[in-house]
């Protein structure tokens, strides 16, 4: 038996339109996934399930497939009919071009957490 | 172990995004048993340890989150007098009558608290038909599976004004804070309310979104299955918050971890034995990192932010 290990998938590069930084991502792999994995991009935390909101971006140009349900409370219709995705719940289909939008994270600042947390989730 | 009339929260039911994938992890990797499914589609659980009907229901929906939480009380007498109690409280209580959409479960007095989450409470549940032995009882029946997962233990809430909540717990449920975390100004962060002897029963913390939910958890016997519900989280690439470490608060031994919808499950052992009438332990918010990650004692932003 040959393993072809993942010589048979497609690889496309990632980018963040925010920091220029570029990162890979197989066809196979959800992309918040792919940012973890590799360390760079804007999220460093999240629950992978499509359920927190913290992984919304917008995908400025690219395909993407979605194949897990996102949460209706973080992606409404429209925004969604407006390229905004949650990155742990859709997988490449052409190289990507990610910028940042405000998060409900982002729009929390105001309760008390923020202020023993600093504001330093990583969004 | 309940002190109060109060006896332990015995279901949850929780919103999840994909229901095959999510049930596939609370049955073959926490290791809950599937015990019924409702005429709209919902599927009851039950540990293996549990006696009672069920203690999970998941609800296919297009957010994920928590529905409602149900505590059993002791009798039909204290259920009519918590009713009454929380009606003078000011919550406006409603009626689901028995067998009607939780199976097995009798007649259930709900309401909302002004944190936005729905409680609920009912004295009278059916016995499971698969449910632990009490004649000459074995330690099991069937081998426990996965992350062998012994009750559905405590869960934690996010929402508004919780010095309310607290005080809504302690006088009608009857429950009592072994714990609780205070903001500089002396306004309550967070609160540790328990029933029993557990550290808690469920906790709140501050927030200003109503009927949030940060974590469920579930009880394992010892550190060494905390150990073995990590080797399930790598084995089927669970996304870990942290852990496994202890907690000050409680003193539990601990992983927090997300299912397949996006709900964080914690897995937790050990704690200390709670009592009403020990001194209340009281936590500077500044302090608070080390009474959550003791091992670490340092900030972890994703664990206070992130909830469904
Ligand atoms: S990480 Fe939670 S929704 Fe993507
Ligand atoms: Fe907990």
């Amino acid at each position: 038996m040959i393993f072809l290990g993942d010589m048979t998938l497609l690889k496309y590069d990632i980018t963040v339109e925010d920091t220029g930084e570029t990162f890979v991502c197989h066809e196979n792999e959800f992309i918040l996934n792919a940012m973890l994995r590799r360390g760079n991009g804007p999220i460093s935390h999240g629950c992978c399930g499509g359920g927190c909101g913290v992984c919304k971006m917008r995908i400025v140009s690219g395909l993407v497939f979605i194949e897990k349900r996102m949460s209706a409370e973080h992606i409404t219709r429209e925004e969604r009919e407006n390229g905004i995705a949650l990155l742990c719940c859709v997988k490449p289909r052409s190289d990507i071009v990610l910028t940042r939008v405000t998060t409900t994270h982002e729009l929390q600042r105001a309760n008390p957490l923020t202020a023993i947390n600093g504001g330093a989730l990583k969004l | 172990m309940a002190l109060n009339k109060l006896l332990r929260p015995g279901l949850i039911q929780l919103r999840v995004l994909d229901l095959d994938k999510t049930l596939n992890f609370y049955k073959n990797i926490l290791g809950l048993d599937e015990v019924c499914r409702t005429s709209d589609g919902r599927v009851c659980l039950k540990t293996y340890d549990e006696f009672d009907h069920h203690s999970v229901t998941l609800r296919l929906a297009d957010t994920a989150g928590f529905d409602y939480a149900a505590f059993k009380v002791d009798s039909p007498e204290t259920l009519e007098e918590m009713k009454e109690k929380t009606i003078k409280f000011g919550y406006a209580v409603d009626e689901v009558p028995a067998n009607s959409n939780q199976p097995g479960f009798g007649k259930r007095y709900g309401f909302t608290i002004c944190t936005g989450h729905r409680f609920e409470i009912y004295c009278d549940v059916e016995l499971a038909e698969k449910g632990p032995q009490i004649k000459n009882p074995d330690i099991w029946t069937t081998p426990p599976r996965g992350m062998r997962a012994i009750r559905l233990d405590h869960f934690l809430l996010y929402g508004p004004n919780i010095e309310e909540a607290e005080r809504f717990c302690k006088e009608v449920f009857g429950m009592y804070s072994p714990e609780v975390c205070n903001l500089p100004d002396g306004k309550r962060l967070a609160t540790w309310l328990t029933s029993s002897n557990k550290p808690h029963d469920f906790a709140f913390v501050e927030y200003d979104k109503p009927g949030k939910i940060h974590h469920i958890g579930f009880y394992l016997e010892n550190w060494t299955d905390v150990g073995n519900a990590a080797d399930w989280m790598a084995i089927h690439r669970l996304k870990r918050d942290i852990g496994p470490t202890r907690h000050a608060i409680t003193r539990g031994q601990t992983i927090y971890f997300w299912e397949p919808s996006g709900n964080r499950i914690e897995v937790y052992s050990g704690g200390y034995t709670a009592y009403p009438d020990n001194p209340l332990r009281i936590w500077d918010s500044d302090m608070l990192w080390r009474g959550l990650f003791y091992y670490e004692g340092e900030m972890l932003p994703s664990f206070l932010e992130i909830v469904t």
